[in-house]
Parts: structure tokens; C-alpha cells; sequence
């Protein structure tokens, strides 16, 4: 564990560096309160909870000025959960990325990215790294559509929670009069999930796991979090979810958000809905 | 009593040696931020630009406020190693400098446009610190082929800068859209 914090303790440490560096650089901050109706991706059932989030970034956007251009962004957030205390965690992101526009309103940025994540559950603590390939076309002054591809490794203390997964996402987005902006998105994804199991399920799962041999019957464990049996198994991932904004002025945002996934894999399908709302300070 | 197998102490050797891997990557790329970050205030400087002669903040400098339309003849069009794409309206009762966009957005654009040709220009006026008026441009109708010739979203957002995701943070905020960097998944928590 001694690792984990050296490495959180390096992230902050360049957040910090980077903070003094880079006084003219662009402040966000802002505060989140979240919902998910099924917290633990449970089968059968589901649990849910509410959550306040807090967040600082801190990063130099594209101008534009030039047809290639490059951006950084370092964001530290923390969020505490309602009924599962034990999911609050605090999340160190830095994500570079390099923009080319190709042609006037199409522009193709590559963005990989580094996380660190203490979960007070330490069972879910995590390091991940991911990239993220996006292409985006102004169709019109106000509209905008979006494709994007995006990986994401992370690998947690205990492996029931580490995950691999790609993903492919299509979006378009609207930028209404008196700043108010409106995105639309679909996203598909295959790679690993934990999931919560009845007990007579979980159980048939990990004989399952056993007459297959394939030995993925390690990956069940329980968890205190949920207080439940977990497994880790490939899913598919089906989400699609809408996103509305405000720009109160040239500091002030709001918005919304709400998605609805779908999650196929051996054990069964589940689903779920969550959301926010947020108030954000640019400066 | 649970008879199912319960999940084993992590492989510790295998979690060190990621944790290694992934802090190596984070020592490597943390070089490579601070050394960009040294670069940024001169790129901050850069999204803040002030334009030498008329003291006009650009691009940000765009003011709904103030934005109106006027016609006129073009005249000394140039195109600046830096900085943006200008030239001068000359309507009827005052002349204008209309700066409008990166010299890389306007050639994507491939109009010609000459001195002597009349055009209405849509944006933001103001008064230079020279005392000349200046206009940035939010569109350009070309009155002889009535092409129109778009630089700035509804809300005055360079279209240059790439599509404007409003209301949802900058790059890479929590709050974006999935338009934005880093993280993934909708609906991951």
C-alpha cells in the first residue's frame, strides 16, 4: 500500500507543481451531487446511493491558433457517498493531449491519461492509465457531432476490481441561445466489471468457473463495501446518456447529466441509472 | 458458512511491479508536464493576446454586447506571420479594421477577396486604444456572390478553437461531456 500512496503522493506533488508553474493557466472548480440506482452493478436487484463530489482542474486549453496544438489538464476530486461510505474515494487525473484540426471545424485530438485513486474501501484503490481518440465535426455553427475510441486499464489492489476495457462512443451536441448547450451519447464497451451476485448465484458462478477450469473463479470475493459476493467478468457495456448545460456568465455553469447502461455478460444482464448536477467556477 | 472460493490475497508481485511500471510512466510524463508547463504562461499569454496596436484582447475580446453589422468596400487585406487575418471597411461614414480569424482557418475558407469589394460584416465593434474602430468579425457576407463566411458560434466562440462545449467545463473537467479528455465510460464510476 506504501506504493500506492508514493505514487498518489507524486501525482499531488505534480498538481502542485504544476499549480505554482502555471499561475495564468485556466482554474476550474466545482461541486457535483451524483445518484446511481445500482451502485454495486448488481444482477438481481441493485443497490443505490447519492454522492457530493468536489473538484479542482487545473489546465491550458486549445487556441486554436495554430492547426496543431496541445493541451493539459491535472484534476483532483473527491467524492463521499451517502449509505456506502466505504466508496468514497479521492481521484488525481492528469491527462495531456495533442489537437489537430485537418480541416477548418474537424478537429482530431489524442489524449492519453494517468489516474490514481485511493478508494476508502482500499479493496478498490486503483492505478490507471487510458488514452482516448476523439474526432469531432462543427456541422454547423451550433451543432456538433462527435465519434470517439477510448481505453482504459486499471488495475486495483484486489482484482476482482481491476478492469480492461475499450470503448467507441458516438455524440452530437447542440449550443442553444443565452448559453444554454445540450449533448446527446452512445457508447459501447467491452472489457471487465465487477458485479454483485445473489448468494446462490454467486455460488453457481464460481462452479461454473471451476468446471470450466479456467481458474476466473479467483476473481469472486467479497466485498465489505456491499456487503455482498463480488465477481469480476467481461461485459458488454450499453450506455446511453444526455448532458444539459448553462453558461451563467463567463465564470459561473451549471449542468446536467443522465445516463442509462445495460451490462450483458455470463452471469446476466443488468442495468442502471445515474446522473448529476453540478455548479462549476471557471477562473 | 460461505462454500464458494473467496477471493485470495492480491499477487503481490504482480501489483508491485504494475505499481512500478505505471510510476515509471508517471515520472516519465511528469518530466515531460513540467517542462510544458514552463511553456505555459507564454501560452496563457497567447489565449489572452493583446493586440499591439489597438490594445484589443484576442480572440477572447469578443463582446455580444456591442455586436452590430455594417457595410462597406474592403481595402489592405493582409495577412499577418501572427495573429489574425485583417483588413479595413471603409462604409459611409466611418472605417473600420475587421480582424477576423487564424491565417491557417481563413485559407481552409479559400476566398479571395479584393480591395474595392463590398461586403457586411456581423461582429463586435469597439474603440482602439490608437482611436481607430475596430470590428471582430462574427460572419462576413460577401454582397456580389452572397456567400456567407462563418467565424464565430451565436454565443461569439471561434469556430477555429474546434466545436464550443458549453456549460460543461473546460478540457478534461469532470463535468464534460464525452466530448472531453481523459476518464471514460459512461456510467463508470
Amino acid at each position: 500500500m506504501s506504493s500506492r500512496f508514493a505514487v498518489i503522493g507524486f501525482f499531488f506533488i505534480v498538481f502542485i507543481l504544476c499549480i505554482s508553474v502555471t499561475v495564468k493557466a485556466a482554474w476550474e472548480t466545482g461541486l457535483k451531487a451524483g445518484f446511481d440506482s445500482n451502485i454495486d452493478r448488481a444482477i438481481d436487484g441493485g443497490k443505490d446511493d447519492m454522492s457530493l463530489s468536489a473538484y479542482l482542474s487545473l489546465g491550458k486549453e486549445t487556441t486554436g491558433e495554430s492547426r496543431l496544438d496541445w493541451s493539459i489538464t491535472s484534476t483532483i476530486e473527491g467524492t463521499a457517498y451517502k449509505k456506502y461510505s466505504d466508496l468514497s474515494y479521492g481521484e488525481v487525473t492528469i491527462a495531456p493531449g495533442m489537437v489537430y484540426f485537418p480541416y477548418r471545424l474537424w478537429s482530431f485530438t489524442v489524449s492519453p491519461f494517468f489516474q490514481a485513486k485511493e478508494v476508502r474501501d482500499s479493496d478498490q484503490s486503483a492505478i490507471a492509465f487510458g488514452g482516448k481518440v476523439t474526432l469531432l465535426q462543427q456541422v454547423r455553427p451550433d451543432f456538433y457531432l462527435g465519434q470517439y475510441y477510448a481505453y482504459k486499464n486499471s488495475s486495483a489492489n484486489v482484482d476482482t476490481y481491476s478492469f480492461e476495457e475499450n470503448a467507441v462512443g458516438v455524440l452530437a451536441g447542440i449550443n442553444l441561445s443565452k448559453g444554454i448547450s445540450g449533448e446527446l451519447d452512445y457508447e459501447f464497451s467491452h472489457g471487465d466489471s465487477f458485479r454483485a451476485l445473489s448468494r446462490s448465484a454467486s455460488r453457481a458462478h464460481t462452479e461454473r468457473k471451476h468446471s470450466n477450469s479456467s481458474g476466473k473463479g479467483r476473481y469472486r470475493t467479497f466485498s465489505k463495501a456491499f456487503g455482498e459476493f463480488v465477481i469480476r467478468e467481461p461485459v458488454d457495456r450499453h450506455a446511453v446518456g444526455i448532458h444539459i448545460g448553462k453558461d451563467w456568465n463567463k465564470s459561473f455553469f451549471s449542468a446536467a447529466d443522465y445516463t442509462f447502461t445495460n451490462a450483458e455478460g455470463d452471469s446476466g444482464s443488468s442495468t442502471s441509472s445515474s446522473g448529476f448536477i453540478s455548479l462549476g467556477y471557471r477562473f | 458458512m460461505e462454500l464458494g472460493m473467496v477471493h485470495p490475497p492480491r499477487d503481490r508481485s504482480s501489483f508491485f511491479s504494475y505499481s512500478r511500471a505505471a510510476l515509471a510512466a508517471l515520472l516519465l510524463f511528469s518530466s515531460c508536464t513540467l517542462m510544458l508547463s514552463f511553456e505555459v504562461p507564454a501560452e496563457a499569454a497567447e489565449k489572452d493576446k493583446v493586440l499591439e496596436e489597438s490594445g484589443i484582447r484576442y480572440p477572447e475580446g469578443f463582446d455580444l454586447n456591442t455586436v452590430g453589422r455594417i457595410q462597406g468596400k474592403v481595402y489592405g487585406f493582409f495577412e499577418p506571420e501572427n495573429g489574425p487575418v485583417r483588413f479595413y471597411l471603409s462604409s459611409k461614414r466611418e472605417t473600420y479594421t475587421v480582424i477576423i480569424s487564424p491565417k491557417w482557418y481563413w485559407n481552409d475558407l479559400g476566398v479571395k477577396i479584393t480591395d474595392g469589394e463590398e461586403v457586411s460584416v456581423l461582429g463586435s465593434k469597439s474603440l482602439g486604444k490608437d482611436n481607430n474602430l475596430y470590428i471582430i468579425a462574427q460572419e462576413i457576407r460577401l454582397l456580389n456572390t452572397g456567400q456567407s463566411l462563418v467565424f464565430r458560434g451565436s454565443n461569439g466562440s471561434p469556430l477555429w478553437k474546434g466545436p464550443h462545449i458549453g456549460a460543461q467545463g473546460g478540457f478534461g473537467s469532470p463535468l464534460r461531456g464525452r466530448g472531453g479528455v481523459g476518464g471514460m465510460g459512461r456510467g463508470r464510476r
